[in-house]
């Protein structure tokens, strides 16, 4: 029905969106509403287009759930557990907003959970202006003594251990009122969440995270530590689920000296509890190996092996019982690795395996499911099925492939000197060189000549006319290349520094410092190839090539790159090490990150294409007299986000500014300045030299 | 997000003309959220669209400076829009390279990031514009929130946001159906003129 009434005219309307009429006219209008469908139409088309309607119903109705304001987080203090209300109590007053309060430099931010031990807070270094994750002792517990020193110690062990798959410890406070470890700030999920939300996990994915524990509990275990709580919890997927991290090392024990003072007083969960732990009695390494047997059960099935009503009922299970089979939980779980995870499982220490045995054989396994055709279980898995009363899996073999040739080594251990002799004089051009006061690229590098060779490999190359290509990866260490007039490539693989000083045996050095890495020869394309993995040490390679090599290198800390007396292409790329090339000659790209470089060419070419990058580190670029190339030059602030959370920055630079100088050498200096860092120097003797840069950088051509 | 505050504080530092200087926050205070979803949108991670965020701001706000002394004039709110637009642009453009050890991710020096990008990302285009005229709704609705009553809201929202059918919304609330619709139209002309006042003060100074 259809009233035509007063209303329906239009000035109504908008004096009505206007706010323009009065109560009473106002409660008319709505009245009319409720009959007039015209001039509901008309009012909501008056309010705003079609269009508009449509674009606020669908921004607001599918605003994406991580919205900016769910970021800030600031978490109600009130719904808080008491011991992180008792904590946040303690902080510091702060003016930042947002922050809870401040620890030390730290602005705490938010809470990301709360354990046993400590809660983790979310905070931000002010200073290296990034994220991170404190772990802060509880109140309670830091006011034992004896907690708080053993926290102090096993976190100091904890923090020595340095591998990809164990949380890095930046740092640790023990003196301040509330004991605290800063750690990188991981998203997670934790492997318990997702269990509990996804369920157990596919087979190889099983393997992958099995390996990557075992990995770092090696690398733990090397250290002489021992996890004691190894649990769904404790263990963080970083990345997706490509990397797990094992974090909270050590710290078990710091509670067991506040609260286990009575036998049987046992805090959270002991279901992840190896017999030995259960029992109370001392623990080895092999006790984190049968956690990690319980964690593969739960990624296997779902859930824990020893379930009970009460801790103690747990225990008592741990301690007398074997699991219920993994195959009749998870039909889809093959019998080996029922088998292995039951090896884990043994309530016998000496009958697990070590922690590097089980990393081995979880990783052969991987390999194995990945490439059934091409990789065989590993023996004694397939003799273990074929010895329990699971049914028995056939396995076939065929040979690896061919043209990754696999080099196994003379290991040669010489006593004194290396296989070179001290290095010729690098300072080609070295009258040219202006009163820069030392080179940071050279005072930072140290010589190694009297590091003691751990491992020469020998191996000819080039093949005929080719130009070999040498591709070397290392995490930690430095690479030392050096081109020579033979053609041959030898890899001195050096000790690490602190075997030498410690004056061990090659026994000793090779159990407990062996450097693992992976070197092939690619015949197709004349390319030698060295990465490592799992590097708990630093990795020293000198190495010796034909002049005509194109040599690739990267490292990552703990060390440098330098290049000498090499004519092919060079590409160096570093993170936190210095870039020295010297004597070079053709084609070099550079870049670091927190590192200096210093660079010098002997001849280049009219048309050479040269590109340095650093970022937070000095650029010393000296060329020979008379050239002509077009070099592209960058230093600056780098992003300092992930990549920087291993070591702190060399200096934050707070501003930049830009400057060219003609210095009085006829040489061209060009340098941002930040904060007082950071030069880029180019030396020519009367070069021609043009820059390529972009125009923010203030260089011009000359 | 934590470290922003701290930066937006030491950054204003850089800043002369006080007046530009509450232009910046507000402006940043609506940008914000504009560049992390949009990063999040193209497949970043939290952590990666926080140091995306992080290193535009900086290098827009590092060349504050140098803007204040070549410009005297207004204007100050449409360049960094610009400005801004161009260093997401490209920082969204850029393939992050990849980092030996940990698959952390870098960006390209932040000087470059201010350059024109030469061939902008279609894509990336389309969807900074989506985001900020979404952000620029969620900022009007907040602000007619604050300043109406909430049945009137409620009317509004249940229909227009929810889906809720008109008659379905009016018994909810237990208001004839007359009043919803006077209220949600109400309530959405308060909301496109703030809309349209916020793009406006973005796009003129």
């Amino acid at each position: 029905m259809i009233v035509k009434t007063k209303f329906c005219i239009q000035n109504r309307l908008t004096s009505f969106l206007e706010g323009d009429l009065n109560t009473r006219e106002e409660a008319e209008f709505t009245k009319h509403l409720d009959q007039c469908e015209a001039c509901r139409e008309s009012l909501e088309k008056r309010a705003a287009d079609q269009a508009i309607w449509d674009e606020a119903s669908s921004f607001l109705a599918n605003c994406p759930a991580a919205t900016y304001d769910d970021l800030d987080g600031g978490s109600e203090r009130d719904n808080l557990p008491l011991p992180v209300r008792q904590i946040l109590e303690l902080l510091a007053p702060t003016d930042a907003s947002n922050s809870l309060g401040r620890l030390d430099s730290y602005e705490v931010l938010g809470v990301v959970g709360c354990g046993a031990m400590g809660a983790v807070l979310k905070a931000y270094d002010r200073p290296l202006d990034r994220i991170i994750a404190l772990k802060v002792m509880h109140v309670s517990l830091a006011a034992s003594g004896t907690a708080r020193q053993r926290f102090a110690r096993e976190a100091k062990a904890a923090a020595g251990v340095l591998h990809s798959h164990v949380v890095a410890i930046h740092g640790v406070c023990t003196t301040h009122r509330l004991p605290y470890l800063v750690m990188p700030y991981l998203k997670g999920p934790s492997l318990q969440q997702r269990i509990t939300e996804n369920g157990p996990l596919s087979l190889s994915e099983v393997l992958r995270i099995g390996s990557q524990l075992a990995a770092g509990l090696a690398a733990a275990h090397r250290e002489g530590l021992i996890h004691r709580d190894i649990k769904p919890a404790n263990i963080m997927l970083d990345d997706g689920v490509e990397n797990v991290v094992i974090t909270d090392f050590g710290l078990a024990r710091a509670i067991d000296d506040a609260t286990m003072t009575r036998s049987g007083a046992i805090t959270g969960t002991p279901e992840f509890m190896s017999p030995e732990q259960a029992r109370g009695e001392s623990i080895a390494f092999s006790s984190d190996v049968f956690s990690l047997g319980s964690v593969l059960y739960v990624l296997c099935t779902g859930r824990s092996p020893f379930r009970a009503q009460t801790a103690f009922g747990v225990l008592r299970r741990i301690t007398d019982e074997e699991p219920a089979l993994i195959q009749e939980l998870n039909s889809e779980i093959p019998s080996w690795l029922c088998v292995l995870i039951q090896r884990f499982l043994a309530k016998e220490p000496d009958r697990r395996p070590t922690a590097i045995e089980a990393h081995q054989v979880l990783q052969d396994c991987l390999a194995h499911v990945q490439q059934p055709h091409a990789v065989r279980l590993p023996l004694e898995l397939s003799q273990l099925v074929s010895r329990s009363s699971l049914k028995k899996t056939v396995f076939r073999f065929l040979p690896l492939g061919v043209f990754v040739m696999t080099i196994s080594f003379a290991v040669i251990f010489l006593s004194s000197i290396g296989f070179f002799g001290p290095p010729a004089d690098g300072s080609v051009n070295s009258k040219l060189l202006p009163p820069l006061s030392k080179s940071p690229a050279e005072s930072a590098m140290a010589t190694h000549d009297k590091q003691a060779v751990f491992k020469t490999i020998d191996v000819p190359f080039p093949v005929a006319d080719q130009v070999g290509n040498l591709d070397l990866d290392i995490n930690r260490g430095f690479i030392e290349v050096e081109g020579y007039d033979g053609s041959h490539v030898v890899i001195e693989v050096l000790y690490p520094p602190t075997a030498t000083k410690k004056k061990l045996t090659a026994g000793e050095i090779q159990q407990k410092f062996a450097p693992r890495f992976d070197f092939g020869v690619e015949k197709s394309t004349n390319k030698i190839k060295l990465d490592t993995y799992n590097q708990s040490y630093p990795l020293n390679l000198r190495v010796k090539v034909p002049v005509r090599t194109n040599v690739k290198l990267d490292t990552y800390y703990d060390g440098y790159l330098q290049v000498k007396n090499v004519v092919g292409e060079i590409h160096a790329e570093s993170q936190n090490c210095d870039i020295r090339l010297l004597q070079i000659g053709g084609t070099a790209m550079a870049s670091s990150y927190n590192g200096d470089m210093m660079i010098r060419f002997t001849k280049l070419a009219d048309d050479a294409d040269l590109d340095f990058e650093s970022y937070n580190g000095s650029i010393d670029l000296q060329l020979p007299a008379d050239v002509r190339a077009t070099i592209g030059l960058t230093t600056g602030l780098g992003s300092y986000g992930t990549a920087f959370e291993m070591v702190p920055l060399r200096k934050m630079p707070d501003e930049i500014a830009q400057r060219v100088q003609q210095s009085d050498r006829a040489a061209y200096q060009v340098s941002t300045v930040n904060g007082g860092g950071i030069p880029i120097r180019i030396e020519t003797e009367k070069g021609d030299v043009v820059l390529r840069k972009s125009p923010s950088l203030g260089l011009k051509p000359e | 997000m934590p470290s922003i505050p701290e930066t937006r504080k030491s950054l204003l530092l850089e800043i002369r003309d006080s007046s530009n200087r509450l232009a910046w926050e507000e402006f940043v205070e609506l940008y914000r959220p504009v560049i992390y979803r949009a990063a999040v949108s193209r497949g970043l991670q939290h952590a990666d669209a926080l140091d995306l965020l992080q290193t535009v701001f900086v290098a827009v706000a590092n060349s504050i400076a140098r803007w204040e002394e070549a410009n005297s004039g207004g204007r100050f709110r449409y360049w960094l829009l610009r400005v801004t637009r161009n260093a997401t642009l490209n920082a969204l453009s850029r393939r992050p390279r990849d980092s030996p050890l940990n698959g952390g991710h870098r960006y390209d020096s932040q000087i470059d990031l201010l350059a024109n990008c030469p061939q902008p990302d279609a894509d990336a285009v389309t969807l900074i514009d989506f985001e900020y005229r979404r952000e620029l709704y969620l900022k009007a609705a907040k602000q007619v929130k604050a300043v109406i009553q909430e049945d009137t809201w409620l009317a509004f929202e249940l229909t227009a946001v929810k889906g809720l059918g008109h008659e379905a919304a009016a018994r909810e609330l237990g208001k004839s159906i007359g009043t919803v619709y006077a209220s949600r139209s109400r309530v959405m002309k308060r909301l496109s003129a703030a809309v349209a006042q916020m793009e406006k003060d973005d796009r003129e100074d």
